[in-house]
C-alpha cells in the first residue's frame, strides 16, 4: 500500500509539469497583459508602462518567463509573486482564504452526505412510491437551477420575505459585522452557523441531487444481491438488513466519488462565493485571471490540478481501506 | 450485465431495442421529459414563427412592461374572444419607476396566424405569418418586456436556439473524440492503450472550471457573437471528452472480450466487421444516454459563463444570458417576469435529466450509475 | 521603573504644551457649513466595498477599492472644500503666490503629529515631493498632473514649517493639484533613491502593501488602519493625532472608525444595506423603487438631486484614423459625426436606462465644473435630420437593399464596440444600432472584453466605440484627451503629426487656460474650446446619470453628500445619533 501511494505521488509530478505548460499556453492566448488596464489611465505615460513591463519581465518572450517561473518553483519553492498586490503568489491566493475554502468545502461535503444518504436509502426502499418521486424531483430541481441565481434568490428571500434584519441577523459573508474581527465565542460560532447554512444549501444542492441518485441506484442494485436475500431469509430485521448489509456495500463505490468530488466542491463554491461574499480561493483565482496576474493564475491552476490528483488518490486509498477486497500491490 | 440482456433476448424473442422501448414507456417522468424536450426542439425550429416580435426590436415607450393581461370578458361581462387593452405608462417620480395601466379605450383582439415581421421558416421559406399577435397598434407581451422594451417571450423563443443547440453541439464535438480515442485505446490495447490512457489522465487532471474561465477570457477579441458561440461550445467540449473516452475504452475492452466477439473473431471476422457489428451497437446505448445527460450540464455551464460576462454576447440571446441579465436583487423584487427564462432553463435541465435517467434504466436495467 | 515611566509621560505632556498646536477649526453652523452640527463621539461608519484593497500606498493605488481606504489615511497641503469645491488650507495653514505667479510658498501648521505621534515638519513635505512624487522610480499618477510645459516644479524647504514651490510657468490649477498625500519622512525616506542611493528602485512602489502590519502605515489623515481581513473586512480607527477640531474645540473625527465590508456583488451590498448592515449605499436606478418603498419603515433617507449629474462622461468615438480608408474618409467629415449625434436617442436612454434619472450631455466639460458652458451647439435626436445629412455627404442606398452604400455600391457599415459586461453601455449601443438601422445605416455591435478594447483603442484599430471618461471640476484634467499629442487622443492620433486648424486652436486654448490665474479669462478659453469640440463632435456625448445616495437617518452631518463627496469623503465630520447603531439596528 505504502509503495503504491509513493508511486502515485511520484507519478503526479510529470502530470503537474505538463499541466503547468498547458496552463501557461492558455494564459498566453488571452489578449493583452497585466499592464493593459493601465494604458487607459489618463495619468500613465507610455514610458511608465514600458518601465512597468520591463520590471515585470512582460517584455520577455513567454518561454523565458515560464522557464524562470518553473525553475523558481523547483529550486526554491518560489511560486512567483502577484503583480497586482506585490505579495507572494501563494499569499495572494490563499492567505485568509484556504482555511475558509476547505471549511466550506468539507462542510458542504458533510451536509451533502448526511442529507443524501438517508434520502437515497428511503428512495431505494420505497422505489416508485410518491415519496420516491417527490424526493427525486426535489433533488433534480437542485441540479436544474443555476448556482449563481439560486444564491441571489436565497439572499433576497432572507431580506425581502423573512426580513432577518429585524431579528438582528445579517446576510452574506461568514459573520455579522461585530463578529468578523472578534475572538471566537459561542455567540460567534452560532452566528457563523447561521451564515454557513445558506451557503451549504446553495453549494450543496447540486451535489446532493447527484448523490441521492447514485445512492438510490447502488442500493437498488445491492438489494437484489444474494447475501441480502440470505440475510433476509435468516430472519434479520429489515432495518438491519438494509443498513448493515446493503447500505454498507452500496456505499463503497461512492467513496471513490468522494475523492474525485473535491475539485467539484471548490467549483461549486465559486459562484456562491461571488454572490454571497465568501473568502474562497476560486474567487481570488478568478480575480487574478481577470487582471492577468500571471504567476497567481499559474499557481492557482497548478493548485487545482494538484487537488484533483490528491482527491483521486485519497478516493482510491479510502476505498482500499473500507473494502478489504481491494489490493493495490 | 450484457450477458443478462442476451438471455432476455433469447427468452422473449424480441430485440434489445424493443425491450428497451417497453421499459422506457413505463417510466412516467422519462416520458414527460421526452415530450418537453420535443416541444423545446420544436421551439428551436419554429422560434420566429412563435415570436410575435423580432427579439431585438426595442419598444422604447414600453420598457419593463409587465406581462399583458389577457381578457376574455368584455366591459359588459360578456364572454368574447381573447383580447388585450392598450398600455399606457407614466414615470412615477416618487418611486422612480415606470407604472403601467390598461388603457381601456383601446381594445385589441388576439388573433392566430397573423402577419408580422418577415422571416424564413425553417431557414428557407420566406413568410411573415406568426402563431399569434394582436392587430392594429396593440402590443401583446406574453412574458412582459425588459429594460429596452424588448418582448421577453420572443427573446425566450429565440434564446432556446443557443441554449438547446449549445448543449447538442458540445456533445457533437466531444463524443466523436471520445469514441475515437477511447475506442482505439480499448480495441488495440498495448502501447497505444498505455499512451492514450496517460493522455486521458492528464486531460482529466486539468481542473475544469478554472480552465473554462481562462479559455472564456481568451476567446479572440474580434469574434462575432456567432463565432463566440462556437468557441464556447468548443471550450466546453474540450474538457468533457477525456472522462468519456475512458468509459468508452472500458466498454470496448469489455465487449472485445465478450463471448460473442471472440466467437466472431474465431469465425474469421475482420476488425472492421467486429467494430461495425458488435462494438458500435453495444456502445450506442451509452452514447445516447451520455448525450442526453451531457446536454443539461452545457446549458447550466453556458448560463454560468454568461453570468461572468464571458458567455454569449448580444445581439445573440440564450436563456443563460437572459437570466444573468435579470440576476439583480431589485429586479427580483420589481420586475419578476424577467426571471421567466430561468424557468425554461430549469425545466429543460429537468427534462433532459429525466429522459436520460429513463433511457439508462431502459437500456440497461441492471447497471447503476 | 514605575517612576521612570511617569517621568516620561510628564515630559511628553510638557512638550505637547510647549508647542502651540495650530489645529484647523471647521466652522460648523456658518457659511457653507451651516447645516453641520457638533456631534458626539463613537460608532463606526459601515460601508460596502466591491473588492479588496490592493495596496495601502496612496500614491501607487489605482482602483477605488484601494483609494477609498487610503484616502482616509492621508492628508495634503491643500484640501478641496467638499461643499464649495474650492481649494482651502489643509496641512498648510496659508500660502502666498509671488507676483509673477511662479513661486508659491506654503506655511505649514505647527505642532501637528503623525498618526504614530512623530512630529510633522517641512521635511516630510519636501520628502514627499522630491523623494516620492517627483521620483521617476515611483509609478504615481500625481507626477503628470503637476507637469507644467513638460517640466516639474521644484520643491524647497525654507524653514521647519515653510516650503516653497517654483514653477517653470504660471499654472492656474496648481492649488487644486498640489493636495496629494504627504508621506512620513521618518518611515519612508530610506526607501527613496533620492535620499538613499542604495535603495531598491521598487521599494517605494511595493511599500505599504496589503501584508504590511497596520502600525507601519502612518499618515496625517483622520483615520488609521487597524486591520485587513482579505475578502471580508477593512477596519480603520480614529487617528488620535488628527489636526481638525469642531467649533467647540472637540477633536475630529467623531467616529471611532470606518468598516469596509467586502462583498463582490453589488446586489449583495444592496441587500446588506436593506438588511440594515451598512450605513450608506449609492443606489442603482432600479434599486430606488424598492428602497423608497421601505424607506419610512426602515428609517432610510434617499437623496436624489436632479440638478447634480455625476462627473464622468459617456460618449461615442469615431476613429478618424481607422484602418479602413473608405470609412476614414467619412469619419473625418464633420457632417457625418453631426448626423451620428442626431442618431443618439438621449431622452430614451434617460427614460429607460436611467429611469428618468439622467440629463443629456453636450460638452466635454463636466456639468458641475465652474468652467462648464451650457450653450454649446447641440445636435439632438432627429432621425430625419440625420438622414438628410447622410444624403448630403453622398451616403445613400444605391442598390435598394435598404442599407446606405459607399459610392462604389458596397454597403456602408462599421463596427461599434464597448466593453462587454457593462450593461448600461451595451444598452446605449443597442439603442444606437437600432436607430441607425431606421435611417438605413448598418452598424454591427461587437462588445469585447475591456482589456482587448483598450488595446484596440490605443492602437487605433477600432472603428467606433462607446466608452466613458472620468471627469472633474478642472477642465485641464482632460488635456491628455484633447491635446493633439495626448495619450488618449484616440479619435485621431494623426493630429500629432499633422494637426488640423481646429486641433491646433484647442491645443492653444488648453495652454492659455492654465497660464492665467484669472478665472474669467480662463473661462473664456475653455468656453471657446467647448464650442469647438461640440461643433466638431470629435466625441459624441450621450447622457449623464444624476446623483443618488441613500443612508440610514442615524447618520448625522450628511447634508453635503453630493457627486463630489459621499460618506467616505465626509467621514471626518460624520457622527451617529446612536453610536451603537449600524444601519437601523443596535449591535452589541
Amino acid at each position: 500500500m505504502f509503495g503504491y501511494i509513493v508511486r502515485r505521488i511520484l507519478y503526479m509530478l510529470p502530470v503537474l509539469l505538463i499541466i503547468s505548460i498547458i496552463s501557461f499556453f492558455v494564459l498566453q492566448l488571452m489578449p493583452g497583459d497585466f499592464t493593459t488596464a493601465f494604458r487607459l489611465n489618463p495619468r500613465f505615460s507610455k514610458a511608465q508602462i514600458a518601465q512597468l513591463e520591463a520590471r515585470y519581465g512582460l517584455d520577455k518572450p513567454a518561454y523565458v518567463r515560464y522557464w524562470k517561473w518553473i525553475t523558481g518553483i523547483v529550486t526554491r519553492g518560489d511560486f512567483g509573486y502577484s503583480l497586482e498586490t506585490q505579495q507572494p503568489a501563494f499569499d495572494a491566493l490563499f492567505k485568509g482564504r484556504l482555511g475558509w475554502t476547505l471549511l466550506i468545502s468539507f462542510g458542504t461535503l458533510i451536509f451533502t452526505w448526511t442529507i443524501a444518504i438517508p434520502i437515497g436509502v428511503f428512495s431505494a426502499t420505497h422505489q416508485y412510491s410518491v415519496g420516491d418521486y417527490f424526493l427525486t424531483f426535489v433533488g433534480f430541481i437542485g441540479i436544474s437551477i443555476p448556482n449563481f441565481f439560486f444564491a441571489l434568490v436565497v439572499l433576497w428571500f432572507m431580506v425581502s420575505v423573512l426580513n432577518v434584519g429585524a431579528r438582528g441577523l445579517g446576510i452574506g459573508g461568514l459573520f455579522d459585522l461585530q463578529y468578523v474581527d472578534a475572538p471566537w465565542t459561542w455567540a460567534k460560532f452560532v452566528n457563523f452557523m447561521w451564515h454557513l447554512l445558506p451557503v451549504l444549501i446553495v453549494v450543496g444542492l447540486a451535489g446532493t441531487a447527484g448523490l441521492i441518485r447514485y445512492m438510490r441506484g447502488q442500493l437498488l442494485d445491492t438489494l437484489g444481491q444474494q447475501y441480502v436475500l440470505t440475510a433476509r431469509s435468516k430472519g434479520l430485521k429489515e432495518r438491519l438488513v438494509i443498513w448493515k448489509h446493503a447500505v454498507r456495500n452500496a456505499i463503497n463505490p461512492l467513496i471513490t466519488m468522494l475523492g474525485m468530488s473535491l475539485p467539484d466542491l471548490f467549483a461549486g463554491a465559486f459562484f456562491a462565493a461571488i454572490i454571497m461574499g465568501l473568502p474562497t480561493v476560486e474567487r481570488a483565482f478568478w480575480n487574478s485571471l481577470q487582471r492577468q496576474d500571471e504567476y497567481v493564475v499559474m499557481s492557482g491552476l497548478l493548485f487545482f490540478a494538484f487537488l484533483l490528483q490528491v482527491g483521486n488518490l485519497l478516493g482510491d486509498v479510502m476505498l482500499a481501506w473500507v473494502d478489504p477486497r481491494i489490493r493495490y500491490d | 450485465m450484457t450477458e443478462k440482456n442476451t438471455q432476455a433476448v433469447e427468452e422473449k424473442g424480441v430485440s434489445q431495442w424493443q425491450l428497451a422501448w417497453r421499459r422506457f414507456r413505463r417510466h412516467k417522468l422519462g416520458r414527460a421529459g421526452a415530450v418537453i424536450i420535443g416541444l423545446f426542439f420544436l421551439m428551436v425550429i419554429l422560434a420566429e414563427f412563435l415570436s410575435p416580435y423580432p427579439h431585438t426590436e426595442q419598444f422604447r415607450d414600453t420598457t419593463f412592461a409587465p406581462p399583458t393581461k389577457i381578457h376574455i370578458f368584455d366591459e359588459n361581462g360578456k364572454l368574447t374572444r381573447p383580447f388585450v387593452y392598450g398600455v399606457a405608462r407614466t414615470l412615477n417620480t416618487q418611486l422612480w419607476q415606470w407604472e403601467y395601466r390598461e388603457d381601456r379605450s383601446q381594445k385589441f383582439s388576439i388573433r392566430f396566424f397573423v402577419r408580422g415581421f418577415p422571416y424564413k421558416l425553417l431557414g428557407f421559406i420566406p413568410t411573415n405569418i406568426h402563431l399569434f399577435g394582436v392587430e392594429g397598434g396593440g402590443r401583446f407581451y406574453l412574458f412582459g418586456t425588459d429594460e429596452m422594451g424588448r418582448d421577453i417571450f420572443s427573446r425566450v423563443m429565440m434564446g432556446s436556439r443557443v441554449s438547446m443547440i449549445i448543449g447538442l453541439f458540445v456533445q457533437v464535438i466531444s463524443l466523436p473524440i471520445a469514441l475515437l480515442l477511447g475506442g482505439v485505446s480499448g480495441f488495440y490495447g498495448r502501447g497505444v492503450d498505455m499512451f492514450l490512457q496517460r493522455a486521458f489522465e492528464i486531460v482529466m487532471s486539468i481542473p475544469t472550471l478554472p480552465l473554462w474561465l481562462a479559455l472564456g477570457l481568451a476567446l479572440p477579441k474580434g469574434w462575432s457573437p456567432t463565432m463566440r458561440f462556437f468557441g464556447l461550445a468548443g471550450i466546453m467540449a474540450l474538457i468533457g471528452w477525456a472522462g468519456r473516452a475512458r468509459v468508452v475504452r472500458g466498454l470496448v475492452l469489455a465487449i472485445r472480450s465478450m463471448d460473442f466477439t471472440e466467437a466472431a473473431r474465431a469465425a474469421g471476422a475482420g476488425d472492421l466487421r467486429i467494430i461495425a457489428r458488435h462494438i458500435v451497437p453495444n456502445l450506442l446505448s451509452y452514447v445516447i444516454v451520455s448525450v442526453t445527460l451531457g446536454i443539461p450540464g452545457a446549458i447550466i455551464g453556458e448560463s454560468g459563463l454568461s453570468f461572468l460576462g464571458i458567455g454569449i454576447t448580444e445581439p445573440m440571446v440564450s436563456w443563460g444570458l437572459l437570466l444573468s441579465k435579470a440576476n439583480n436583487a431589485s429586479t427580483i423584487q420589481s420586475y419578476p417576469w424577467l426571471l421567466i427564462p430561468g424557468v425554461f432553463i430549469t425545466v429543460a435541465v429537468l427534462a433532459f435529466n429525466f429522459l436520460g435517467d429513463a433511457m439508462r434504466d431502459a437500456f440497461d436495467p441492471f447497471r447503476v450509475v | 521603573m514605575k517612576k521612570l515611566v511617569i517621568g516620561l509621560v510628564a515630559s511628553a505632556f510638557l512638550v505637547g504644551f510647549a508647542l502651540a498646536q495650530e489645529y484647523k477649526v471647521v466652522p460648523f453652523g456658518q457659511d457653507e457649513w451651516k447645516d453641520f452640527t457638533v456631534g458626539n463621539y463613537g460608532g463606526y461608519l459601515v460601508v460596502g466595498s466591491l473588492d479588496n484593497p490592493k495596496t495601502f500606498n496612496e500614491h501607487v493605488a489605482q482602483e477605488t477599492s484601494s483609494t477609498d481606504v487610503t484616502g482616509r489615511l492621508h492628508a495634503g497641503l491643500v484640501e478641496i472644500n467638499p461643499i464649495t469645491d474650492l481649494p482651502e488650507p489643509g496641512l498648510a495653514k496659508s500660502w502666498e503666490i509671488s507676483s509673477d505667479g511662479l513661486t508659491i510658498t506654503f506655511y505649514l501648521r505647527q505642532g501637528l503629529q503623525w498618526s504614530d505621534g512623530e512630529p510633522f515638519t517641512a521635511d516630510d513635505v519636501v520628502f514627499t515631493f522630491n523623494g516620492v512624487i517627483f521620483n521617476e522610480d515611483v509609478r504615481t499618477d500625481y507626477r503628470d498632473v503637476l507637469m507644467v510645459e513638460d517640466k516639474l516644479p521644484t520643491c524647497e524647504k525654507v524653514d521647519d514649517f515653510t516650503v516653497a514651490f517654483t514653477l517653470p510657468a504660471p499654472f492656474r490649477p496648481f492649488l487644486r493639484m498640489i493636495g496629494g498625500a504627504i508621506y512620513p519622512a521618518h518611515k519612508l525616506q530610506q526607501l527613496s533613491r533620492v535620499y538613499n542611493p542604495d535603495a531598491d528602485p521598487e521599494a517605494l512602489n511595493s511599500v505599504w502593501g496589503v501584508d504590511t502590519p497596520p502600525e507601519e502605515i502612518v499618515g496625517m489623515g483622520p483615520f488609521k488602519l487597524k486591520e485587513f481581513i482579505p475578502d471580508q473586512l477593512v477596519v480603520l480607527e480614529r487617528n488620535p493625532y488628527y489636526w481638525k477640531v469642531d467649533p467647540q474645540g472637540n477633536k475630529l473625527p467623531y467616529l471611532d472608525g470606518i468598516k469596509f465590508v467586502i462583498s463582490f456583488s453589488l446586489d449583495t451590498i444592496m441587500l446588506k444595506f436593506r438588511n440594515g448592515e451598512l450605513d450608506v449605499y449609492a443606489p442603482r436606478p432600479e434599486d430606488l423603487a424598492t428602497l423608497i418603498g421601505e424607506a419610512a419603515a426602515k428609517g432610510i433617507e434617499i437623496m436624489i438631486d436632479p440638478t447634480k449629474p455625476l462627473f464622468g462622461t459617456t460618449w461615442i468615438a469615431f476613429n478618424q484614423d481607422c484602418p479602413n480608408e473608405n470609412l476614414r474618409e467619412y469619419f473625418r467629415m464633420v457632417e457625418f459625426r453631426q448626423a451620428m449625434s442626431h442618431l443618439v436617442d438621449r431622452q430614451s436612454m434617460i427614460d429607460n436606462i436611467y429611469l428618468g434619472l439622467g440629463v443629456p450631455q453636450w460638452s466635454p466639460v463636466s456639468m458641475l465644473s465652474p468652467f462648464y458652458y451650457p450653450d454649446v451647439p447641440k445636435f439632438p435626436y432627429d432621425l430625419e435630420r440625420a438622414a438628410q445629412l447622410l444624403d448630403q455627404i453622398g451616403l445613400v442606398d444605391r442598390n435598394g437593399d435598404g442599407w446606405r452604400d459607399f459610392p462604389d455600391g458596397t454597403t456602408f457599415e462599421f463596427e461599434l464596440t464597448t466593453n462587454a459586461g457593462n450593461t448600461i453601455r451595451e444598452q446605449c449601443c443597442q439603442m444606437f444600432v437600432e436607430d441607425a438601422k431606421k435611417v438605413g445605416l448598418k452598424v454591427n455591435f461587437v462588445p469585447i472584453a475591456f482589456n482587448a478594447l483598450v488595446t484596440k483603442l490605443l492602437g487605433g484599430e477600432y472603428e467606433a466605440c462607446l466608452l466613458g471618461l472620468t471627469g472633474s471640476s478642472e477642465p485641464h484634467g482632460g488635456r491628455n484627451v484633447e491635446w493633439s499629442c495626448g495619450g488618449l487622443h484616440f479619435w485621431k492620433y494623426s493630429d500629432c503629426e499633422e494637426p488640423t486648424p481646429v486641433a491646433q486652436r484647442i491645443d492653444e486654448l488648453f495652454d492659455l487656460g492654465v497660464k492665467t490665474y484669472d478665472f474669467n479669462e480662463a473661462y473664456e478659453y475653455y468656453k471657446e474650446y467647448q464650442i469647438l469640440a461640440a461643433e466638431n463632435q470629435f466625441l459624441i456625448y450621450t447622457v449623464n446619470m444624476l446623483f443618488r445616495y441613500a443612508f440610514y437617518k442615524n447618520l448625522q452631518n450628511t447634508a453635503a453628500f453630493s457627486p463630489l463627496v459621499g460618506a467616505l469623503g465626509l467621514s471626518e465630520f460624520l457622527w451617529k445619533a446612536n453610536p451603537n447603531m449600524v444601519g437601523n439596528r443596535v449591535v452589541g
